[in-house]
């Protein structure tokens, strides 16, 4: 599928900020719609509260990061183990034909889901083609 | 789908196939997709273990609590659900799609035999937590030494 321009890019190059705790940063699944309206990005954020997820746009950059706590079990060990804890990031361009002042992002049962909608000049417009 | 046994024997496909998958949540490729596809489990499952309890937690997000199906027989946990599609695919355009939908099961064999009547599970931002207390003869018991 050709990528079309205004979409959302992923950057390739993401350089995490400088970080406190030495814990690992993970790439989340991330689903994105285009409709008529809009873009809808959904992301996989298992065990990020809806508090501790950041979303903000920072020079025509559409950041995504999700703080996940630490397991703390009383007594326990691990005897078996197929993820590990980590915080959550990722970033995708976004060019001029989204609304950024407008983005709006919702987080339930640990799924993100970010609306971007399309400026106005950019929503497509039919254009009536008359006869005569 | 395979059962999974605690502490059997070490199993170098089942090695590359838990690297792979921590590589590609590091990198966020998809590898498990396509010609490994079979490999890319879900939920992923972390198993702890307290003096009393088996805990098992399962990475399940957009699942809704009451979707999940969780049932304990002898010493085998499975973990059965349902994962909805957020939009009707066929009316958008989809640009990137890396979240599976549909059902899924995964059954896991305990180390110990499970007081079935008594496991507790929560489901919290996407990740269930299922506390499976040991059965009476599976805890552990101190010895005192007599002079």
């Amino acid at each position: 599928m050709a990528e079309q321009q205004h979409l959302p890019a992923e950057q390739a190059e993401t350089v995490p900020a400088e970080r406190a705790e030495d814990r690992p940063v993970f790439t989340p699944y991330v689903d994105i719609y285009e409709d008529e309206e809009g873009l809808t990005l959904i992301a996989d954020l298992p065990g990020v509260a809806p508090d501790a997820v950041d979303v903000h746009v920072e020079k025509e950059m559409l950041w995504i990061r999700g703080h996940v706590p630490e397991q703390t079990l009383d007594e326990g060990r691990v005897v078996y183990s197929e993820y590990a804890n980590g915080d959550y990031e990722r970033a995708f361009t976004i060019s001029q034909a989204v609304d950024s002042s407008k983005i709006e992002a919702s987080m339930k049962d640990g799924v993100l889901t970010v609306r971007l909608p399309k400026a106005e000049e950019a929503k497509e417009r039919k254009i009536p083609v008359r006869s005569g | 789908m395979a059962i999974l046994r605690w502490g059997r024997r070490w199993d170098p496909f089942e090695e590359l196939a838990k690297m792979q998958r921590h590589m590609d949540r590091l990198l966020g490729t998809q590898t498990g997709r396509g010609l490994f596809a079979a490999q890319r489990d879900f939920p992923l499952v972390n198993l702890y273990e307290t003096p009393d309890d088996y805990v098992v937690t399962a990475e399940v997000p957009g699942v809704k609590a009451e979707d999940i199906d969780i049932t304990v027989v002898g010493d085998s946990l499975t973990i059965k659900g349902k994962r909805e599609a957020d939009v009707d695919r066929e009316k958008v355009n989809c640009h990137r799609q890396e979240r599976d939908f549909g059902s899924f099961a995964r059954t896991l064999a305990l180390p110990a035999a499970i007081a079935g009547d008594k496991v507790d599970a929560t489901y919290v931002n996407g990740v269930l937590q299922v506390k499976l207390p040991k059965a009476e003869e599976a805890k552990p018991r101190v010895i005192k030494v007599k002079n």
